[in-house]
């Protein structure tokens, strides 16, 4: 008896489909899953018994489920979608970023059955990437800058030390990230990293959130509750912006630091605790011992091994990295396909001074993206306050002759650095010198003034 | 008790790090005797878990999550059921009548062993 070819068909089918290295899955009209390969097992850790029959959504948990789905997309228009970058949630949990492609289900009378999606694990891909710009990262700090891989180079005997780390740096430098990497390259990883806002909340808030409270402490303290310390047992305890604790908690701070033991609120037993202090702050505490307004005796004891992490503005080699971190980061996000920053936007964050640091670059890259309408950032879609004025646009970069290009540069940074020669060296990675014999070449003509005298300055009156 | 859950239309949202809205539901014994929905539509993940301790949330029940912000909102004492779907008033009705919703409205995969 011949053997029922569309049986051998369905059969070749399923063959090919389980031994492809892509995720295939289809859904009905229903958004019921149809078919779930066994890439697809694999790559979001979900059987395929337990897949088939579910709606899609609850199987892939993408970014992209909620707001824009790729399948409905292509079920509503008849367009095929082809390489989307989005990030879908396994089963242990973890974010996978993936490339999707979508197109719809037609039986042989074009009757619409359902739609198929196709995806690619980027796992790999993205570690590689990892690896090869791991020249200028750690973990997920990325940096270029001399002082930034000195830091880099000390983290894991930091980590390995278990001693209290003070962590200096300015709003939106990273310094919770740091704390991250120190306490995932510990002993300590296996438990918590807990961290506390002591700037946020006054004294008697800061003690409860801290040490916790015992049932009865005070009014509404209906039952023992368990402080930060607790919760970070065998783990780390990240204290930020502790420059900015009063004086009278800096003195049960000290005590706690120094004996590891504390009582609850409302307690008489002292609790011995098991947990690694890492100090964070965006004001320099020696000099807040100077000025009187903090402890010296709580500054030695939390001033063993000091991180100072250069703001933004002082490692400008590392915009260009960091923009392409954050635009690759936002693009799994916000489900979008940016594939770069034109050179004149480029050039507009190389200048901007970054008050709020790494934080504020990612804030404007995120905006960036949503705004944008094309596959490159163009400097319209920057904050209007970054755009550059009508008195400094000139030609379009491309279009200008090295020379031109250098002079222009130059000018730039002198006119930022209110002609204070070497800020605006420093601004352009130059030595001095270099900035001196350029000048000169060039032909620049600069004011009888040199940035470094004070009444001179365009930011003070005259 | 508050109890919060992350919505998409009627059901529960697949992804909590990138969704649209909220449910905040007050129970009062065993009855449901406040609801509200809120946006989260301009919101980071870190401004989402400080929202939620804001708010005073005791109980959270969500679908798929990243594991480190499921790690920070336990961190904040914040009762956790992560990995439920289906749709959030019936989850909330079950909820309120002391049932077990992960045995009940567990998402697909291996997440039984998750524990609430």
């Amino acid at each position: 008896m011949p053997s029922n070819p569309h049986k051998n068909f369905d059969h070749y089918s399923k063959i090919i489909l389980d031994n492809i290295n892509e995720g295939v899955f289809t859904i009905d009209a229903t958004q019921k899953i149809t078919t779930f390969n066994t890439a697809a097992e694999r790559i979001t850790g979900i059987p395929r018994e337990e897949a088939i029959g579910q709606l899609c959504y609850n199987v892939f948990r993408s970014n992209i489920c909620e707001t824009e789905c790729a399948l409905c997309k292509t079920m509503q228009t008849g367009e095929p979608i082809s390489e989307k970058m989005v990030y879908i949630i396994d089963a242990s949990g973890e974010q996978i970023p993936i490339s999707i492609s979508t197109a719809m289900l037609r039986t042989e009378n074009g009757k619409i059955i359902g739609g198929i999606e196709i995806f690619r694990d980027l796992t790999l891909v993205d570690k590689l990437r990892k690896e090869i710009e791991g020249n200028y990262s750690f973990a997920d700090i990325i940096s270029k800058n001399r002082e930034m891989q000195l830091i880099f180079d000390i983290l894991p005997q930091i980590a390995e030390s278990g001693s209290i780390v003070l962590v200096e740096g300015e709003s939106g430098t990273g310094k919770e990230l740091f704390a991250r990497v120190i306490h995932d390259l510990s002993k300590r990883k296996k438990h918590k990293l807990v961290a506390v806002n002591c700037g946020a909340l006054p004294d008697t808030l800061l003690e409860s959130e801290l040490f916790g409270y015992k049932a009865g402490a005070f009014t509404d303290a209906k039952r023992d509750k368990k402080g930060r310390i607790a919760q970070a047992e065998g783990g780390t305890i990240l204290l930020d912006e502790i420059g900015d604790i009063s004086p009278a908690f800096q003195v049960r701070l000290l005590r706690f630091l120094q004996d590891k033991t504390y009582e609850p609120l409302g307690s008489t037993e002292s609790v011995v605790a098991d947990v690694r202090v890492i100090a964070a702050t965006n004001k320099n505490l020696q000099e807040l011992v100077e000025k009187g307004l903090f402890r010296q005796d709580l500054f030695y004891r939390i001033n063993i091994i000091k991180i100072t992490i250069p703001p933004l503005r002082d490692r400008r080699e590392d915009i260009p990295h960091l923009v392409k971190h954050f635009i690759a980061k936002h693009n799994r996000i916000l489900g979008k396909n940016i594939t770069g920053i034109a050179p004149r936007a480029l050039d507009i964050l190389m200048r901007h001074n970054y008050p709020g640091n790494v934080r504020e670059l990612e804030n404007i890259i995120e905006r960036a993206l949503v705004l944008c309408r094309n596959k490159v950032l163009e400097p319209q879609n920057l904050p209007l306050e970054l755009q550059p004025s009508k008195d400094d646009e000139h030609l379009p970069v491309e279009s200008l002759p090295l020379k031109e290009l250098e002079k222009q540069s130059i000018m730039k940074a002198l006119k930022h650095n209110n002609w204070n020669r070497q800020a605006a060296a420093a601004e352009l990675h130059i030595h001095k010198t270099t900035l001196f014999r350029k000048i000169k070449q060039l032909g620049i003509k600069l004011p009888g003034r040199d940035g470094r005298s004070k009444s001179s300055s365009p930011f003070c009156p005259q | 008790m508050k109890v919060a859950i992350p919505v998409w239309e009627k059901r529960i949202s697949p992804v909590f790090d990138t969704t649209t809205h909220i449910l905040i539901a007050e129970i009062n014994g065993r009855k449901l005797s406040k609801k509200e929905k809120m946006s989260l539509e301009s919101l980071s993940v870190f401004q989402r878990i400080d929202l939620l301790e804001k708010l005073g949330v005791e109980v959270f029940i969500c679908g798929g999550i990243t594991r480190p912000i499921l790690d920070s909102i336990r961190s904040k004492n914040i009762q956790t059921f992560a990995y439920v779907c289906g749709d959030a008033e019936t989850v909330l009705k079950a909820f309120c009548d002391g049932k077990d919703i992960k045995a009940l409205f567990s998402m697909p995969g291996d997440l039984k062993k998750e524990k609430g």
